[in-house]
């Protein structure tokens, strides 16, 4: 059975996540349903309800889905919204390109 | 030197007239088929995602237009908490729509659509057989510490899965595969058999992402959370990073991309085999969601 704190803090970062996506447009159809849901499935903490933990894990699935998709949209944009050049790549894991030979600035040439 | 003047402006017509019906044409079918397979970049092109239910079966519509399958099928699905989430799917689209990062809807069009004809026979062996060559089976003699940490992660894992379904499966140390009798092989079946056409389709597609059958129907009998499930999976890595530091544009752009498949899939198993009715309890009003 969830503690009653979890599931405030799984309500709280529900909502935080769906305002993500909707942003300031007045409250969505997925907003409210996520509400009606936690609040019909408020259950007294001396009853001990399986379908209770059932909607907690299912609401703590929803929350993974959209914490991750954000945080891999964040990190691709990041790292793979455009090529690299070489230079950049090889700093990327902590090497230098190496010194290539230039004829133009070799002294002995005439 | 009329004549050739003549035929050329006869076949300026024509070819301006085809051209205006081609694309008169193109526009329709282009429309109609914006939301199909196509593997050009789609912008987005509706403002809201909504949903509506008819005869029971819930509807996108894209501002006006009714969101449709590639295979050019309705879409619909039978749970709100479905349509809904595949609503904020399109909503949480920004310039461009990307569609591999759609889990939810994908799962609905193939399951719609069902483009190959699976029978769930066919989705049923294509699981099991998943079953003898499931990760957490497979275990190391060394390092030491490897050992111990697998044996610790994937242990309880299977015990639960022992116990729950009465089932014989020892991991193998060897790269011999592990021993399956064909009585787990049939317990397995007749459980995987006992849930629907669509919930098939997400079970096969979680199994394929992480490769192991077992960490999915813990997962799915909501005995480890999908945290837990995406760090069984990639425990010998996860054992790897501890050691050599993680790569943020590798390491972790890997662990989003799983989390994300797997929470869809759990999600898109849950909502096709619940089914939701709510009974009102007269005297105190309670209500009680079964």
């Amino acid at each position: 059975m969830a503690a009653p704190s979890r599931s405030i803090s799984l309500y709280r970062n529900l909502l935080k996540e769906l305002k993500h996506v909707y942003k300031d447009k007045t409250e969505s159809p997925a907003q409210s349903f996520v509400k009606d849901q936690f609040r019909n499935f408020q259950v007294t903490t001396e009853k001990v309800c399986r379908g209770r933990n059932e909607v907690y894990h299912t609401g703590e699935t929803y929350l993974c889905l959209l914490q991750n998709l954000r945080k891999y949209e964040e990190l691709h944009a990041q790292y793979h919204s455009q090529e690299r050049s070489i230079e950049s790549s090889a700093h990327l894991v902590g090497l230098e390109l190496p010194k290539t030979y230039n004829p133009d600035s070799n002294p002995s040439n005439k | 030197m009329a004549a050739p003047m003549f035929f050329m402006v006869r076949s300026v017509l024509t070819v301006s007239l085809r051209y205006i019906k081609q694309s008169k044409l193109c526009g329709y079918q282009y429309n109609q088929k914006k939301c199909m397979s196509s593997y050009r970049e789609l912008k987005k092109f509706y403002k809201n995602a909504s949903i509506v239910t008819t005869e029971g079966w819930y509807e996108i519509n894209l501002d006006k237009r009714k969101l449709r399958t590639p295979g050019g099928n309705l879409f619909r699905v039978p749970n709100e908490a479905l349509a809904l989430a595949v609503a904020t799917e399109w909503n949480s689209q920004d310039k461009v729509i990307k569609r591999h990062n759609m889990h939810l809807t994908s799962l609905c069009n193939t399951a719609l659509d069902n483009p190959f004809h699976k029978t769930r026979d066919v989705l049923t062996d294509s699981i099991i057989h998943f079953l003898e060559t499931d990760t957490m089976c497979y275990r190391l003699t060394e390092p030491e510490d490897l050992v111990r940490f697998q044996s610790q992660n994937w242990d309880p894992v299977i015990n639960w899965a022992k116990d729950r379904y009465k089932i014989d499966i020892t991991p193998t140390y060897t790269i011999a595969p592990p021993d399956v009798p064909q009585h787990t092989k049939d317990t397995i079946k007749r459980h995987l058999l006992s849930y629907s056409d669509w919930a098939l389709f997400g079970y096969q597609f979680a199994v394929d992402s992480v490769k192991s059958l077992l960490i999915i129907m813990a997962l799915v009998d909501k005995f480890i959370s999908v945290d837990t499930a995406v760090h069984l999976s990639r425990l010998e890595q996860e054992y790897q990073v501890k050691k050599w530091g993680s790569v943020e544009w590798y390491h972790d752009i890997d662990e989003y991309e799983l989390k994300t498949r797997l929470a869809s899939a759990t999600l898109f198993i849950h909502w096709s085999s619940e089914n939701v009715s709510v009974k009102q309890k007269a005297s105190l009003g309670i209500q009680n969601i079964c």
